[in-house]
């Protein structure tokens, strides 16, 4: 075998608290397309931004075509040959193709103006060569996500890129757009470029890919050609084995016959698909969906943050299923966002402020005015109740350690008392003792008849607290399982493979 | 029907324009001859010329308050120099330039480098420029020589040559917008300034270069003007912040940035609202008025521009 194009040798990094990557070696060769895939946190973005000159490795390094390389800046990283589409498009929507192709680094003609007709040219050589036949003077804005896309990789490939990363090129893209991504991957790859191309969705990896390597919690688990490898080999590498015995693990359920919420239809074209799922009075339904299957975008849409096309939802009110009017959603629904440095919480006001946030209109003494010591009454009775540490309750949000934010925002919630609480990642970044925490609150929560929707991208948490699984994947739910299903099947309908069938 | 309202919002203002020059020839005499309509043209320089700089800012998606008072600045302290101690004009009036560069530089390094909301900096500079010119002038009004007025209303034929020059100043800033790497990362900015970050365009010195021709522009305006009037007047440049944008919006140059022409953008606002006013005067209406009616045409200027923001994703598919 030839020199291998990039070679990835021992790279070990470590942040703060977690080791991202340790000796992480592999190869990556000319005109093959290598899937890189892991869970959530398994390395990868750090091992892209090692290459993309934004991350320097503390031990090990990058070769290309068998020389070491030291890539210090993003310059470097194009120098050294390396193009990068990313995630999300970063493309100027007011401008014409040929102006965001070259937008940082325009040909001029002997006076100083552009060289249009110049750069035009190039660019349609470019956008040909990848079968894409739009014209350069088209404004960004006019172009589907799929052309988008084209013109993001157009972009990488003015570079003449020897090593081309695609991050998650299909997350905007429709069936049919995929197919001419694909068209265009085989297109580089015949013309000698390598390329990496990460992804969560395992039903592209084998149309596409020559070979996968996997990485899980910063390690290089396992990586073969893609003939000597079934789906079920790439979700088991992915998951691993973990130990379960650090979760709280839920001794009484309290799932009771009748609902509290009935989705019958929620659905924003291009984002969700005829949405349906029931939550009964006492659940603790699971949602389980990879980054970008749509699982934050379907509880902003039900909690009527996000405009929808069809939101047809009943709620219980007393003792029957009313339909629920998208504007009076707030009303019963609690919610705790995923990011709760950004918009779960007020970090600079006091915890005083931010726990009776939810629930000011009950506060209300004579007229306008809050009563601020049933305010501090109650606080303190949630801070008392939800074990949260702090000095005194006028101090800012903002300097309790994470846990103990996330459950100040609990406690907002819980005061409140809303009949079904949302939770978008509740226990992200959290320890282990605040983990557990966090979870006997859920479960007492649920104990007095309202219900959870728990999305989490932690599997074993998942399996531990759910009454029921259900499975969301690109906009729609792909399955609803009971408790005790496995993770193998959780991962795979995750993934795009629907129980059963493989490759 | 999507199809008509698109072209209903992009080309609204020209067949607005156009009816209410219909209108108003049908029902006054003068109002349709060759030299009212230069005479509108005429008065309109000035602003289109302040608008020119004020485009780079507002495509930039920013703000800048202070073209007004840095006009008002500029041609005060040259217009002292001149009077009261005796400066040839051929340096002074160039340091009317020099002055707004400076001003708009100012703004400029504090939305920059202070990281102060560009409407709130140059709110304050717009206070600050007015001050310090009223004490320059000593709050009186002050008569320029014979020869500045006189340029400023000099003819070609019946072709003021104002006229002429704002057009190539027209072009050129045309030319500077649409066919510059510079023009292009202002635009790039006014999609979305963390993109540009990111994609590696100096987003810091676009940002300040854009500031300085804003002041530059905002003072060659201000001599255009004062050519034109002969004085400086203790009004002047006052609510022309306004004006301008008002016009820049009419001429379809977006507050929310990125988008916008300067030609024909920035020409067809200027003469927008100078020809409304016009046409009030051959309608005989009371001069009263006129406030209101600026008024109204800017914010219905403003509400098509929020519309086709609007529409804009609905655009796209």
């Amino acid at each position: 075998m030839s020199v291998p194009t990039l070679r990835f040798n021992e790279v070990s990094k470590a942040f703060p608290g977690v080791k991202a990557l340790s000796n992480v070696s592999f190869d990556v060769c000319s005109g093959e397309a290598l899937a890189l895939i892991g869970a959530n946190g398994a390395g990868k973005s750090t091992l892209m931004n090692i290459l993309g000159g934004n991350i320097q490795p503390d031990s090990g390094g990058v070769l290309i075509e068998g020389r070491n390389v030291a890539i210090s800046s993003p310059q470097d990283s194009i120098n050294n040959g390396i193009g990068f589409v990313h995630q999300e498009i970063a493309l100027m929507l007011t401008m014409t193709i040929a102006e965001n192709l070259f937008i940082n680094s325009y040909q001029t003609t002997s006076i100083g103006l552009l060289a249009r007709n110049l750069m035009e040219e190039q660019c349609k050589t470019v956008l040909e060569s990848l079968n894409c036949h739009l014209s350069p003077r088209t404004q960004v804005k006019h172009l589907g996500s799929g052309d988008q896309q084209m013109v993001e990789i157009a972009r990488a490939l003015l570079m003449n890129p020897r090593i081309l990363i695609l991050d998650e090129p299909t997350s905007s893209l429709t069936g049919k757009e995929k197919s001419r991504l694909f068209d265009a991957v085989a297109v580089l790859k015949s013309k000698g470029v390598a390329i990496i191309y990460i992804t969560h969705f395992l039903d592209e990896v084998f149309p596409v890919c020559d070979r996968a390597v996997v990485l899980r919690n910063g390690e290089y688990v396992g990586g073969d050609t893609i003939e000597n490898l079934t789906y079920t080999d790439i979700v088991t590498l992915m998951i691993g084995e973990s130990d379960t015995d650090v979760y709280y693990s839920r001794d009484q359920h309290s799932v009771s016959e009748s609902l509290n919420l009935r989705v019958k239809n929620l659905s924003r074209s291009g984002v969700l698909k005829e949405i349906q799922m029931d939550l009964h009075k006492g659940e603790i339904l699971g949602l389980w969906g990879l980054l970008g299957s749509g699982r934050t975008e379907f509880i902003r849409s039900l909690v009527g943050l996000d405009p929808n096309d069809t939101y047809d939802v009943e709620i219980r009110e007393e003792k029957r299923m009313v339909p629920l009017y998208k504007r009076k959603a707030s009303k019963y629904f609690g919610y705790i966002t995923e990011n709760r440095r950004e918009d779960g919480m007020l970090l600079p006001s006091s915890i005083l402020d931010n726990m009776s946030l939810a629930n000011l209109r009950s506060y209300l003494s004579a007229g306008p005015f809050m009563n601020d010591e049933k305010i501090k009454v109650e606080s303190k009775k949630y801070i008392k109740k939800l074990d949260i540490k702090i000095s005194n309750v006028d101090q800012p949000a903002g300097t309790l350690s994470g846990g103990n934010q996330q459950k100040v925002i609990v406690g907002k919630w819980l005061q409140r008392a809303p009949m079904i609480l949302l939770m978008d990642e509740p226990t992200r970044g959290l320890d282990v003792g605040a983990k557990r925490d966090m979870h006997q609150i859920i479960n007492d929560f649920v104990q007095s008849g309202s219900s959870v929707l728990l999305v989490t991208s932690d599997i074993d948490e998942l399996m531990n607290m759910s009454d029921r699984i259900a499975v969301i994947d690109r906009g729609s739910i792909t399955g609803m399982y009971p408790q005790g299903v496995s993770k193998e099947d959780l991962m795979a309908a995750a993934s795009g493979f629907a129980k059963g069938d493989k490759e | 029907m999507k199809k008509l309202n698109t072209i209903l919002l992009s080309y609204g203002f020209p067949i607005i324009l156009a009816m209410l020059v219909i209108v108003v020839s049908m029902a006054t005499d003068q109002f349709f001859s060759f030299s009212n309509i230069l005479g509108i043209i005429h008065s309109a320089v000035p602003l289109m010329i302040v608008c020119c700089g004020l485009a780079l800012v507002i495509m930039m998606g920013k703000i800048d308050l202070s073209v007004g008072s840095t006009a008002f600045l500029s041609t005060a302290i040259s217009a002292v120099m001149i009077v009261r101690f005796n400066v040839p004009q051929i340096l002074a009036l160039p340091a009317i330039l020099l002055v707004g560069a400076a001003a708009g530089a100012i703004t400029g390094l504090i939305v920059v480098y202070l990281r102060i909301n560009p409407l709130i900096a140059s709110m304050g500079t717009m206070f600050i420029y007015r001050g310090i010119a009223l004490q320059v002038v000593r709050s009186r009004v002050i008569s320029l020589p014979d020869n500045i007025r006189n340029f400023g209303n000099l003819r070609i034929g019946p072709v003021y040559v104002d006229i002429l020059i704002g057009l190539v100043i027209l072009v050129l800033v045309y030319l500077l917008h649409q066919w510059s790497w510079f023009g292009r990362h202002v635009v790039a900015i006014g999609n979305s300034e963390e993109t540009a970050r990111k994609v590696g365009i100096k987003t810091n010195k676009v940002t300040l270069l854009a500031f300085i021709l804003s002041g530059f522009f905002a003072s060659l305006g201000g001599l255009f003007s004062i050519c034109q009037l002969g004085s400086v007047t203790l009004h002047m440049g006052s609510g022309m912040e306004f004006t301008a944008i008002g016009a820049l919006v009419i001429g379809g140059i977006s507050l929310f940035g990125g988008e916008g022409k300067i030609l024909p953008g920035v020409f067809l606002g200027g003469i927008t609202l100078i020809l409304i006013e016009n046409s009030l005067n051959h309608l005989g209406a009371s001069p009263y008025l006129y406030p209101f009616v600026r008024g109204g045409v800017i914010f219905i200027a403003m509400y098509a521009d929020s519309l086709k923001q609007k529409l804009q994703p609905e655009l796209q598919t």
